[in-house]
């Protein structure tokens, strides 16, 4: 005689199965941290291998000028105060020696440029115009720059991306490159460094002039400064994501 | 057929005896929750580990003194790399920077817009002698 008893049915809910999914997701995170592998970098891998979450590359910032520099702060780079920026006829004007940044931006891949950036030698000695990016806007900059750079009439002009840290440039800088000798030190140029995880590769008029690589920092804002014997009018500024 | 055995009302369906169905497999997927759960408290303890949290304070030293191309003492700054201490060097040039987690680290001297690197290792509970740090000041941009 078979035996007929009610038995209930226990089966696995939902929410075991949600839990298990969720605590896979904790330790997958808690391996790759271990691992010393950046989530965020991962997650931008893969979306650049699935060929980017949409058309085109998409402007993080972008400004002509004509709304002002409200959207900026001086930085204090060279452990001094900023000099006097203002804008007209749609351009950025920055005295010597002085520099900002973007507030309420703090990215970790992009692409900065600064447009047209017009020189104006104002004395002999370290003439030239510089970038920011991956910054902070503490009162002694943290981050990296591009940087063009004249130390005076006799000495070669030189590029080269550096990091910065409590206000400092640190020696030695991560790439370096002399220019040429007619290198046109009043001239007008494009800016530009693509930063990309940990490697950095710097642009002048669209043209890869230097590579560097550092994983100090790996998120910050965006900026531009010049030197003491440079005066500069800037076109446009504009930050993308990473092509 | 015992008392336990007999069905009860609820077992009829329909004026029909439902059959008795055979008992469910072992909870394997609590089981798995289980696992993983031993999983990540291992994982954080490991983390913890190697982030030093429990192992405690290992610091050390760095001592120096700071001087220009002509051998004269300067005020700089003296600071590790990602650390938001730093000490100045006194008239004399010398500096103590104390509190300096063990293991690799980057000792950075400024002196006014640039800081020299110097990659350095340190071991918990003794102080580094730099010995003279030379800064060439010509070099640094000025206003």
């Amino acid at each position: 005689m078979r035996s007929f008893r009610l038995q209930r049915q226990s089966g696995q809910g939902l929410i075991e199965y949600a839990v298990v999914i969720a605590l896979v997701a904790v330790v997958v995170i808690l391996v790759l941290q271990l691992a010393g592998v950046s989530i965020s970098d991962l997650y931008q891998s893969v979306v650049s291998a699935l060929g980017g979450m949409g058309q085109g590359v998409r402007t993080l910032f972008a400004t002509n000028f004509d709304e002002g520099l409200g959207a900026w702060s001086n930085v204090n780079w060279n452990r001094r105060s900023s000099g006097d920026w203002g804008t007209q006829d749609g351009l950025l004007n920055t005295s010597r020696f002085s520099g900002m940044v973007l507030d309420d931006f703090n990215g970790s891949d992009y692409v900065v440029t600064a447009y047209d950036v017009d020189m104006t030698r104002v004395r002999d000695q370290w003439q030239g115009a510089n970038l920011f990016f991956r910054a902070d806007n503490s009162a002694n900059i943290n981050g990296y720059s591009f940087r063009l750079q004249k130390p005076g009439p006799n000495s070669p002009g030189r590029m080269y991306i550096s990091q910065w840290a409590n206000g400092y440039q640190v020696n030695p800088s991560l790439a370096y490159q002399e220019l040429p000798a007619d290198f046109d030190w009043e001239g007008t140029y494009d800016l530009s460094v693509q930063v990309s995880g940990d490697t950095f590769t710097a642009f002048l008029d669209g043209e890869a002039v230097l590579t560097a690589q550092d994983d100090t920092y790996s998120e910050g804002t965006v900026g531009f400064f010049t030197n003491s014997g440079t005066e500069a009018t800037v076109n446009s500024f504009e930050v993308t994501e990473l092509p | 057929m015992g008392l336990t055995d007999s069905p009860s009302f609820e077992a009829y369906d329909d004026g029909e005896l439902r059959p008795v169905e055979p008992e469910p497999s072992p909870p394997i997927l609590r089981y798995v929750i289980g696992l993983l759960l031993a999983l990540v408290v291992v994982l954080f303890a490991v983390m913890m580990l190697r982030g030093g949290g429990i192992s405690g304070n290992r610091y050390g030293a760095i001592s120096g003194i700071v001087v220009d191309q002509n051998n004269v003492p300067l005020s700089a700054e003296v600071f590790i790399l990602s650390s938001a201490r730093s000490v100045w060097t006194n008239e004399d040039g010398s500096f103590l920077l104390e509190s300096v987690p063990e293991g690799e680290q980057l000792l950075l001297v400024g002196y006014i817009s640039e800081a020299d690197s110097y990659p350095v290792s340190i071991t918990s509970g003794e102080t580094l002698e730099m010995g003279v740090i030379s800064i060439d000041t010509q070099t640094r941009e000025t206003e």
